[in-house]
């Protein structure tokens, strides 16, 4: 599907993700470009450093999002220890996002 | 005056990228000095010697207002200012001129790499402890409790609120200003051990942090969500303006007195 090959860290999200939520939709977009010249980001040679990632899935029912979060950042703590510098996250359930395109 | 090898003058901002290499684990010791400033020029001497005393940590010169990329990099406010640098994260800093205390902070770091088994063998290479930490875990963990409950509302940033150094602190910060909500910050660029801390601590693995009434609320994206759905003012109520402030006091109580001091401990002779 995607025709850029993708890196071996947006690799490891989308199955850890998939495999810890069976999304029903999940993008991950990779902002990294955007923070390379970051004084925190000198000497890092990686281009998977900061990830925008949208998930809608019905795993979040009745969780807050700190803890849609947290189940998130918990899921990929390897990958954070790997490298991953920051993720900014949006997650919903398939009745939010109804909802939401009903408004 | 023989050349020392691990002492660096930068003259462009090329020669600091090319000197300094967050990388390995060497101690890079900066010094920020200006030649407007009497107490640098006794400063580079002492930087110079200890230079020539300490070889395994690399001293990097910088004339801080050449270089104003580095210097607001590394937070200078003021001149002489000596930055320690470890694996890309600040470990140490001496304000001023005073140089026991640099000789100090220098010999913290001075250490020869003897021990440790560098022949190439990778496997797991247990990283080194950057420092020895300062306190306990038990410490630590007292000191992190009465740190996220010594203000309502607690954010754990990279930078200050007038100088945040991510983006996503600084949006944090719009929106609690924007909300008129009183908060109070802390710099986790400032403090490795914290920074690392909190980390386990929230058991949340980036900054910024928010932290209300001694809770943890979230990051960034929970707390622009609990904006948005008005949750976060909630928890807690905005600021409210002098003059509201004011006539909701003088309403408070049919006679409302306002003196120095509280009725059991008064602090003025009138207000007795």
């Amino acid at each position: 599907m995607a025709s850029q090959q993708e890196g071996p860290v947006t690799t490891s999200i989308r199955s850890t993700l998939t495999e810890l939520l069976k999304p029903e939709a999940l993008e991950i977009i990779n902002d990294s470009a955007k923070h390379a010249h970051h004084s925190a980001m000198r000497g890092v040679d990686s281009k998977e450093t900061h990830f925008r990632v949208n998930v809608v899935s019905e795993a979040f029912a009745g969780k807050s999002t700190m803890q849609r979060h947290r189940l998130i950042y918990g899921a990929l703590s390897k990958d954070f220890e790997a490298g991953l510098h920051a993720l900014s996250l949006n997650t919903k359930t398939p009745a939010e996002v109804a909802k939401a395109s009903e408004a | 005056m023989a050349a020392i090898s691990n002492y660096t003058v930068i003259g462009t901002d090329d020669d600091f990228s090319a000197v300094y290499q967050p990388t390995t684990s060497t101690v890079y010791a900066l010094n920020f000095w200006a030649a407007w400033a009497p107490p640098c020029v006794q400063m580079n001497d002492v930087f110079e010697e200890l230079a020539s005393k300490n070889s395994n940590i690399k001293f990097i010169k910088i004339e801080a207002e050449k270089f104003p990329d580095i210097s607001e990099e590394y937070e200078i406010a003021a001149v002489p200012s000596f930055v320690f640098v470890k694996e890309g994260k600040v470990v140490d800093r001496v304000e001023g001129a005073n140089p026991p205390e640099l000789s100090k902070t220098v010999a913290k770091y001075s250490k020869s790499p003897a021990s440790s088994a560098t022949n190439g063998t990778t496997a797991a290479s247990t990283p080194s402890v950057a420092a020895a930490p300062t306190m306990s875990a038990e410490e630590m963990n007292a000191r992190l409790k009465e740190l996220t409950s010594s203000s309502s509302v607690m954010v754990f940033i990279k930078g200050t609120p007038t100088a945040p150094r991510c983006q996503f602190s600084r949006q944090l910060l719009e929106i609690l200003t924007a909300q008129n909500i009183r908060f109070s910050s802390f710099n986790i660029l400032a403090d490795d051990e914290v920074r690392q801390a909190m980390k386990t601590f929230s058991d949340w693995p980036t900054f910024p942090q928010v932290y209300v009434k001694g809770e943890f609320v979230g990051g960034l994206d929970v707390v622009k969500e609990l904006v948005a759905t008005g949750e976060f003012q909630a928890l807690v109520p905005a600021e409210k303006d002098l003059k509201t402030r004011m006539d909701e006091l003088i309403h408070k109580a049919p006679v409302m007195i306002f003196i120095k001091g509280s009725p059991e401990t008064p602090r003025c002779g009138f207000s007795k």
